[in-house]
């Protein structure tokens, strides 16, 4: 490969941050593919970085006072707790798959916007979802999502009967129960939370009457 | 220096510790970038956000070969905030003559740190004129190759060979002086 091969030039145009998108892509395709553009661009990176660093005193590894003040600001946007990242989860997982649904206006969209979009990188590595599969000539527009650690769930319907209820099928025998919480519309989407579940193989939507017109596919990627 | 490469190998094993961890350190000095680009400090917010959701995201973002997932990240934050910057200019037809010179209006930051800038400064005094006039266009002008080529009457090539030889010498001027 000869030297004119490398877009050495456009490297350091890259990490100045002087090339347009388009070209950008093409550098990513490259440097993807190759390790002496790759470490090349590193280096100029480097150099960036450490203009960066003249400019902006901030956190760093080595410096306590700057880690702290890293740690305040992160920790106002990181809710600790597990629970509290639940409605977030249900917006995150709704983001990534939007299309299942085909809608994200749920009060979620909101913390979507407000709280970090970032989280649900995070989030989707705690939890997970599942889409129902409609039974027979019944038209199911429904998903739940839960947390691997089975300690929730949540169902999110359009268009549904609100008088469906939730069963799950548990790990062991795979024997259903009906949960007795009720959907609660929001315009055409409903939803049905549950904090503290039974551990779950799968769900089943169910009439009132017991037929089961969605569930599942079992097991869903639960625990691991 | 350990503790950086331990977290750079988690990141690429995508371990969600790692992101936690890459958060904490680096966010507040990824804000503080997109931030002097980008000016408002939600919109600042959101750019790094939506940037490290798609790095995490994306299998082919950073590897070990790169270095340090630091300056990945701090370049991966100017070019998508000068993306976002120029896509807005663009869209709203501004003129882009407000050189990004006012670091100050971070208030609830860290006060800027004047020994820091002027090591910056004097790193850049080492430039020849040609070199520097190009590289402090790119680097505090937030201009792209052809702004700079036109703004200074110069071809294209010519601003990408002194781009490069000015950024060449940077670093050997940076890390001549390292911390
Ligand atoms: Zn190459």
């Amino acid at each position: 490969m000869s030297a004119g091969d490398h877009p050495l030039e456009d490297l350091a145009l890259y990490a100045l941050g002087m090339l347009d998108t388009d070209r950008r892509d093409d550098i990513d395709a490259h440097v993807d593919a190759c390790s002496s553009c790759a470490s090349a661009l590193g280096a100029h990176e480097a150099t960036v970085a450490a203009m960066v660093d003249a400019e902006f005193p901030t956190p760093e590894l080595t410096s306590d006072a700057r880690r702290r003040l890293a740690h305040r600001r992160s920790a106002m946007r990181t809710p600790r707790n597990i629970a509290s990242l639940r409605g977030l989860a249900v917006a995150a997982v709704l983001a990534l798959a939007v299309g299942v649904l085909g809608v994200v206006d749920l009060r979620q969209r909101d913390a979507l916007r407000d709280d970090d979009v970032f989280l649900s990188a995070i989030v989707t590595s705690h939890f997970a979802h599942a889409q129902f599969r409609a039974i027979g000539g019944a038209h199911v527009d429904a998903k739940v999502v839960y947390d691997r650690g089975g300690r929730w769930y949540e169902v999110i319907a359009r268009d549904i009967d609100p008088s469906y209820r939730v069963a799950v099928v548990t790990r062991d025998g795979a024997i259903a129960r009906e949960r007795p919480e009720r959907f609660v519309a929001r315009g055409r989407t409903s939803v049905l939370a549950i904090e503290t579940p039974e551990a779950f193989a799968g769900f089943e939507l169910r009439t009132r009457d017991g037929d089961v017109v969605a569930r599942t596919a079992t097991p869903s990627k639960g625990g691991r | 220096m350990h503790l950086a490469r331990d977290l750079e190998q988690a990141f690429v094993e995508r371990d969600p510790q790692a992101l936690d961890t890459v958060y904490s350190l680096y966010f507040a000095l990824l804000c503080a970038v997109a931030r002097s680009t980008l000016g408002g400090e939600s919109d600042a917010e959101d750019c790094v956000h939506d940037l490290m959701l798609r790095i995490w995201l994306s299998k082919d973002s950073y590897r070990l070969e790169r270095g340090a997932l630091r300056s990945y990240l701090i370049v991966c934050v100017r070019n998508e905030a000068l993306a976002r910057k120029r896509k807005a200019a663009r869209r709203h037809a501004l003129d882009v003559h407000a050189m990004r010179m006012n670091v100050d209006d971070s208030a609830d930051f860290a006060a800027v740190d004047h020994v820091e800038l002027k090591r910056l400064r004097d790193a850049l005094r080492t430039l020849p004129d040609a070199q520097r006039a190009v590289v402090e266009l790119a680097y505090f002008g937030d201009r792209s190759q052809s702004e700079i080529s036109s703004e200074l009457g110069l071809p294209l090539g010519t601003v990408k060979s002194r781009v490069a030889a000015g950024l060449q010498k940077l670093a050997a001027e940076f890390t001549g002086k390292s911390r």
